[in-house]
């Protein structure tokens, strides 16, 4: 995979970005399973070992899910214009989508229709990160400290409502102190 | 030079708007309503109805849309722009410097417990975005439909699946 011609790989990027983000319904993490399935299982531009690692750190740090996993994606792939390029596909869609919105102030999102359709493809969205949710719970090598950390970790965020980046710090740091890091 | 203010402003909004998707609204609406009166509380909460119910992360939707309301579509880029601008330079430098570390042994350790946490961030995830919107069992049904398919058809690119429950949803909703 990695004697590819580097243009094609860049082209390809735009377009898996591009169409990823016309249905990014519900916020960033709706194209995880999407990215999943074309850039590890499909297009083999990723091992699932990187894929997980990519979204974990695109998640913990600032800004929008996409942004970051278009930019940590593109870089891991193929370097600085993967990123450059992944980010630009992501950005046309709503870019367009909600200027011509703005601009025809809101007709549109009246529509019951189109309404139902967005709702159709939200419930879609929360089938899909179940299942991906599901994958990557497989995938994981628990050992004692990991069970801990997760049933920690899901009591902190649904008993007690501490915000996600407490949590993400708290497991970070017990991680680098008491982990054995496989 | 108002293009250039809001350049700056989203900036600022991208690079402390932590956690994606609700997180943002109230950050927004203390800098563009409360601090900037760029945008009436009433336009606001329409944007925000907008920004959830069309494709796109929804920080950046409400990026753009504020933009376009106050320059149009260069006031739009230019938001959209800044709002992406540092967390692309940050997530950059993350990436290079991560890239080689792969067999450093304390990011090893420090990746391997953030997966865990991540697998409660997407729990979340699913859990917020079937409370805010799923108002009866229906939608519930049709998520339980589009996991069983998404979990049993491996090779079936997910989008089509999202065009599927997409269309199912405009008849049974």
């Amino acid at each position: 995979m990695k004697t590819k011609n580097p243009l094609k790989v860049v082209l390809e990027l735009f377009s898996v970005f591009f169409y990823v983000a016309i249905f990014t319904v519900g916020g960033g993490i709706a194209m995880v399973p999407v990215l999943e399935r074309v850039l590890v299982e499909k297009k083999n531009l990723l091992s699932d070992k990187e894929f997980t690692e990519i979204f974990s750190i695109a998640q913990i740090l600032p800004g929008s899910l996409m942004i970051n996993m278009a930019t940590f994606t593109g870089y891991k792939i193929i370097g600085f214009w993967g990123a450059f390029f992944s980010c630009i596909a992501i950005t046309i869609p709503p870019l367009t989508i909600i200027t011509l919105i703005a601009m025809f102030y809101g007709k549109f999102i009246e529509f019951a229709l189109v309404k139902k359709l967005m709702l159709g493809i939200l419930a879609g969205v929360v089938g899909e990160v179940s299942g991906i949710t599901i994958k990557m719970f497989k995938k994981t090598k628990f050992d004692t400290f990991k069970i801990v950390l997760l049933l920690f970790s899901f009591a902190l965020m649904f008993v007690f409502h501490v915000n996600p980046i407490y949590i993400v710090i708290i497991g970070s740091v017990s991680g680098i102190l008491l982990g054995k890091g496989d | 030079m108002l293009l250039l203010k809001i350049f700056f402003e989203f900036c600022k909004i991208g690079i402390i708007a932590f956690g994606g998707g609700n997180a943002i609204f109230p950050i927004l609406h203390r800098e563009v309503v409360e601090n900037l009166h760029w945008i009436r509380e009433q336009d606001f909460l329409y944007m925000v109805s907008i920004a959830e119910t069309t494709p796109g992360p929804i920080g950046m939707n409400l990026s753009t849309f504020i933009g376009y309301r106050l320059a149009g579509f260069p006031g739009a880029l230019v938001a959209t722009i800044g709002y992406d601008f540092l967390p692309f330079l940050i997530m950059l430098f993350v990436a290079i410097t991560v890239v080689r570390l792969q067999e450093n042994k304390i990011y090893r350790r420090f990746l391997s417990a953030v997966m865990v946490v991540v697998l409660v961030l997407l729990m979340r995830a699913a859990y917020l975005m079937a409370a805010g919107g799923f108002h009866d069992f229906r939608p519930y049904l049709l998520s339980l439909a589009a996991f069983i398919a998404f979990m049993k058809f491996k090779k079936l690119n997910p989008i089509y699946l999202l065009i599927a429950t997409g269309l199912i949803g405009m008849i049974i909703f």
